[in-house]
């Protein structure tokens, strides 16, 4: 079944359109990475997924269901690119940063329960982080704190989550860590995963399909997984170089 | 040494100081964190034209304060939604409207001038009965509001748009939030002076980021080290014959700085 379903999606900036009729079908228990140069309308997209942008014309579903009828959105989740830039100095723990993913979904006034806080950690633990729980964000990597927000999206359960470039400015390493969490989410705890990156080769052998912006429309001929030079260049818009990387972290130039 | 509890406006200069030493850090910890600080600055400004028309009108002054700095917050909001990319500017307009307003009023008021200077820099033994009330009431309901909207204050506090987008309603807590700090600055003003109010709010909270580990702790810290410079500030006054708002915001200080000493 659909999960999310775009039915003839356009967006615009004033009169500069940015996505030009999209129709796309994302289905439970995909692994899906978005990828296309800059300003091929990645993040409009995403962000017209989860809601934040609303269409000029054509309708988001989910379930059949379009989104701007729902309003209990809580099994849509987000993580944005600006995340690794936030306030560093803010003086905010871990765990009060992860436990604010759960905040909405518990209503005004209510305090967070034991059973919250179980929650919490659980998440705080699938992102391999519950030994940081009571560090201060400030003082942690990149890469640590990218795994902070993606357990804050995971511990209000979400159906499906979406990320947007979430390798940017973390080392390979946690590069590699960080996708080997979302594989284990996908596969695992069967939640839905929509991904904007630029980092084609790294995600190939993990995902189950890839999406390929250019300038505002989908390429339908790069729905492939194993994508080639020309195929990709032609999405690219200019001659690419393939660099593959293989799981024991050696480099293949092809 | 003369028993500083046997007065009884000590005593009521000891209750309201101490409620007082509790809100201010508590919404100054939010305001310095959302890179509000002038917020409390401006409010203060504002609230001595209530004042004035307090004085003018015959009724409570500090009453006259709460009224005028609620419309004020009211009009910053405002103006914040029309200059939205200079939202700095709502701050400044509606501080001159403010220190305008009461200097016009004052004018018009013989001898109010002397009666102002309670406001402005403070005072102990001016500290009313129904001051006593007011404070403690409002107090009350400062106290009670955010313990009650704790988590979604530190969403917006955090990252306002995240907060946004998970579902949060981001304005409506912002404006109520905004009452909240107009309240406390009204308040705050009658023991620590107009001028100083600010202070109270962001000194003790700047001194807690210094130390604290989590959110939590920053308020708690911020409230512990308000109220310590709040009672050490009223005994050095009564004691040395100073201005109370000086000696708390000195005191206050003096924590700051032997706070800084220590290696995070």
């Amino acid at each position: 079944m659909n999960l999310v379903e775009l039915k003839n999606v356009s967006f615009a900036y004033d009169t500069k359109k940015i996505l030009n009729n999209i129709s796309l079908k994302i289905n439970k228990g995909e692994f899906v990475a978005i990828i296309g140069p800059n300003g091929s309308g990645k993040s409009t997209l995403v962000n017209i997924m989860v809601g934040n942008l609303i269409p000029i014309s054509g309708e988001v579903l989910y379930d059949g269901v379009n989104l701007q009828n729902i309003k209990n959105r809580s099994f849509i989740s987000y993580v944005p690119q600006k995340s690794y830039s936030f306030n560093a100095s803010f003086p905010a723990s871990v765990e009060e940063v992860v436990s604010m993913g759960l905040y909405a979904k518990k209503g005004l006034f209510k305090k967070l329960s034991k059973k919250d806080w179980e929650e919490v950690y659980e998440a705080l633990k699938i992102v391999d982080m519950l030994d940081y729980k009571h560090r201060l964000i400030g003082r942690l990597s990149g890469g640590q704190l990218q795994r902070v927000f993606i357990a804050r999206s995971l511990v209000a359960k979400p159906e499906i989550l979406f990320l947007d470039e979430p390798t940017t400015g973390i080392d390979a390493k946690s590069e590699k860590a960080l996708y080997a969490i979302l594989e284990k989410l996908n596969k695992e705890k069967g939640i839905t995963i929509v991904m904007v990156t630029h980092d084609v080769w790294a995600i190939t052998n993990r995902v189950s399909r890839i999406i390929c912006m250019s300038e505002g429309k989908i390429n339908e001929k790069c729905e492939a997984v194993d994508l080639t030079a020309g195929e990709l260049a032609e999405v690219y818009g200019y001659p690419v170089k393939i660099t593959k990387h293989h799981h024991n972290g050696s480099v293949n130039n092809d | 040494m003369i028993d500083i509890f046997s007065y009884e406006f000590m005593r009521r200069a000891f209750i309201a100081g101490s409620i007082i030493s509790i809100i201010a850090p508590l919404t100054g910890s939010f305001l310095v964190l959302r890179r509000l600080s002038q917020i409390g600055d401006t409010l203060s400004h504002v609230a001595l034209a209530g004042v004035a028309a307090g004085i003018l009108l015959g009724i409570n002054p500090t009453l006259g304060s709460i009224i005028v700095v609620l419309l004020a917050s009211f009009g910053i909001e405002k103006l914040r939604k029309t200059y939205f990319r200079y939202s700095e500017i709502s701050i400044a307009i509606v501080m001159s409207a403010g220190m305008a307003v009461a200097i016009i009023l004052l004018s018009l008021s013989r001898g109010g001038a002397a009666n102002i200077m309670n406001y402005l820099f403070g005072s102990i033994v001016s500290v009313t009965n129904t001051d006593v009330l007011l404070i403690s009431t409002l107090g009350i309901v400062v106290v009670a509001s955010i313990i009650l909207l704790y988590k979604e204050l530190l969403y917006i506090t955090f990252d306002e748009e995240a907060a946004k987008i998970s579902g949060i309603p981001v304005s409506y807590i912002n404006f109520f939030f905004t009452v909240l700090v107009a309240l406390t600055v009204a308040l705050a003003m009658r023991i620590v002076g107009a001028l100083l109010v600010s202070s109270l709010m962001v000194i003790p909270a700047a001194a807690s980021l210094r130390i604290a580990k989590s959110f939590k702790q920053t308020i708690f810290y911020a409230i512990l080290f308000s109220f310590i410079s709040v009672f050490s500030g009223i005994f050095l006054s009564f004691y040395l014959n100073l201005s109370p708002g000086g000696s708390i915001v000195l005191v206050s200080l003096f924590i700051m700085g032997l706070v800084s000493l220590k290696k995070r």
